[in-house]
């Protein structure tokens, strides 16, 4: 049954903030996995294809626009949402031209997080749209 | 002139610079410079003019005859050599003048400084305070500088005790006593008014013939211009410091509060079906998270001012809605009084809605018993407008009346003192200018001016 489940890694060096993201997504009907920076984040996409990929923008070791690109070279169309709780417009404009599909700013809403999800799940889109869709 | 001629000139005025300005014995020289333009003369007659001995002036001569500015011959009759001026061009002759007479008026100079008038002037006309005090601490002499700065007449002053004098005197009397240095120490001196000045001040026995002390010499210095410039850079650089703290804290913030939000929208489905008291403290945290949230968010637009979302905004409008959403109480009346014209700007709209909100709020809190709040607002010129807000409230005491702008600064019981650093910040970080002062009657007044084109800098990375 499990099986069915969509899928979502969620890649952040908090953990506290990566379980309770986990939880609720878990009681939303999703299976989430987690991971807690950029590595273990690749070895995990490249052993499993996840539905969408939560990528924290600052982690330690490779950051989180560096983590993005090698995951969209494993998997190309990787549905990856960027997560910041820092003001790093640079680093959000590099992931966004790099394929990320949006970026929530911390603390984000849950509510807001789940319609995020789905909505990408629902109809493919186009890094273009989805970033309008994010803004 | 030719190139080489100029060049010669130059050195024969250096030649005779060194001669007649640099080495002792110059008015020898020039002396015999000068009988020679006349006529011929020998060594005996030189010495008999300058009423020196004939080795004497024999040495000038010889001096100036190896810089070549006399020469010797034989005349056909006499016996000993004559010595004429060597000097032949107008030119030359031109620059012999210029030395002399630049001779002569340092000559008047020198007997001018070796005059006790001439110490006295310099002592006088100094804009350091000059004091002297001989061993028993009492005063024995002050420059014009040191009345001024010290509101003393000297005539009154002088032979008496020392009052005024700069704190901790005694310290450098100490030191300088012990042979050590007093330099630059700062201190306070007091104004016979009562004010205190920032001072420096520099001590120096003076000693007499047998070495002894005999009193000291003080040169003080008022530093005020300097230590208010000193204060006010450390006082930016502080609230500098405290914006940057903040935002970084504030960025910092965003994760742990991210898992409290997540945690509760977790529990709220997972206790779904619990009792109302689980709900009650679910909304309570919920609450006071996003209270939190709301502070943080602050903090970061104190340290990254945005230049995103300008917009036109109606300064009437804004403040109607303050008003609106400020709990007025019953015992106070307010007077909302726009004038005519656009009042529009272009900024941030949210943001000028909070600089009111608190200003109103600071307003009608400072009224407890009561009073009126009166907001006036209109166009001063064609590019600002001048938004007013008079209480009738207690005031502001006066020694604080300089800090209600700065961060944590707060006289009330409730709230961080954000509120008008928080404003201040928003309306200077679009150009704008924002003043308080006790009104003449009681409350205060606090005066916004605008101007109508965003003229503020933003960081939007």
């Amino acid at each position: 049954m499990d099986e069915e489940k969509k899928k979502v890694l969620c890649v952040d060096d908090n953990i506290n903030l990566c379980r309770t993201i986990s939880l609720v997504l878990g009681r939303k009907g999703f299976r989430a996995d987690m991971a807690r920076d950029g590595e273990e984040a690749l070895e995990k996409v490249e052993r499993e294809n996840y539905d969408i990929i939560l990528l924290d923008i600052k982690l330690p070791g490779i950051d989180g626009v560096e983590t993005l690109k090698r995951i969209r070279d494993v998997r190309k169309d990787a549905n990856v949402i960027m997560m910041t709780a820092y003001a790093v417009e640079d680093m959000v404009h590099e992931a966004l031209e790099e394929g990320a599909k949006g970026v929530f700013y911390k603390p984000m809403d849950m509510d807001e997080v789940i319609t995020g999800i789905e909505e990408n799940l629902e109809c493919d889109l186009s890094p273009e749209d989805a970033r309008e869709a994010f803004q | 002139m030719s190139a080489s001629r100029r060049i010669e000139h130059e050195a024969l005025r250096q030649d005779l610079s060194y001669l007649i300005l640099g080495k002792r014995g110059g008015g020898k020289k020039v002396r015999i410079l000068e009988l020679l333009k006349e006529r011929p003369y020998n060594i005996n007659q030189l010495a008999k003019e300058l009423d020196v001995n004939y080795r004497t002036a024999m040495h000038h001569v010889n001096v100036l005859e190896e810089h070549k500015l006399i020469s010797r011959s034989r005349p056909p009759l006499g016996k000993g050599h004559v010595f004429n001026l060597k000097l032949r061009s107008d030119d030359e002759q031109e620059i012999l003048s210029e030395i002399m007479s630049k001779f002569k008026l340092s000559e008047k100079v020198l007997d001018f400084s070796y005059s006790p008038e001439f110490f006295q002037r310099v002592v006088e006309q100094t804009n350091d305070a000059v004091v002297i005090i001989d061993d028993r601490k009492q005063l024995f002499f002050l420059n014009e500088s040191a009345e001024r700065l010290f509101g003393l007449e000297r005539k009154e002053g002088i032979g008496n005790p020392i009052k005024m004098f700069p704190e901790g005197l005694d310290e450098f009397l100490d030191i300088s006593k012990s042979g050590g240095i007093v330099r630059d120490l700062e201190t306070r001196a007091r104004h016979r008014s009562g004010t205190s000045v920032d001072v420096t001040v520099t001590m120096d026995p003076i000693k007499d013939n047998e070495d002894k002390i005999v009193g000291y010499s003080m040169i003080v210095r008022d530093i005020t211009e300097r230590k208010q410039l000193e204060r006010e850079r450390v006082r930016t650089e502080r609230l500098r410091m405290i914006g940057k703290l903040a935002g970084g804290v504030g960025q910092e913030l965003h994760n742990p509060l991210a898992s409290i939000k997540n945690a509760i929208y977790f529990l709220r489905i997972a206790l779904e079906s619990s009792d109302p008291e689980v709900e009650e403290v679910l909304d309570i945290l919920e609450a006071e998270t996003s209270t939190s949230e709301h502070i943080i968010r602050e903090l970061l637009d104190l340290a990254w001012p945005s230049t995103r979302n300008l917009m036109e905004v109606d300064i009437k409008e804004t403040l109607e809605k303050a008003l609106s959403e400020s709990e007025v109480p019953d015992n106070i009346e307010v007077r909302f009084r726009p004038e005519g014209g656009p009042n529009v700007v272009i900024s941030h709209p949210e943001k000028l809605f909070i600089v009111f909100f608190n200003i109103i709020s600071n307003a009608l809190e400072a009224m407890p018993h009561g009073g009126t709040l009166t907001i006036l607002s209109r166009c001063t010129d064609s590019d600002s407008v001048s938004i007013e807000f008079k209480d009738t409230g207690k005031g502001i005491p006066d020694e604080m009346i300089g800090k209600v702008f700065d961060p944590l600064f707060t006289t009330k019981a409730k709230g961080i003192g954000l509120g008008l650093y928080l404003s201040k910040s928003i309306i200077e970080g679009q150009g704008g200018i924002i003043k308080v002062q006790n009104n003449r009657k009681d409350g205060c007044d606090l005066t916004i001016t605008l101007p109508t084109v965003f003229q503020g800098v933003g960081i939007d990375g």
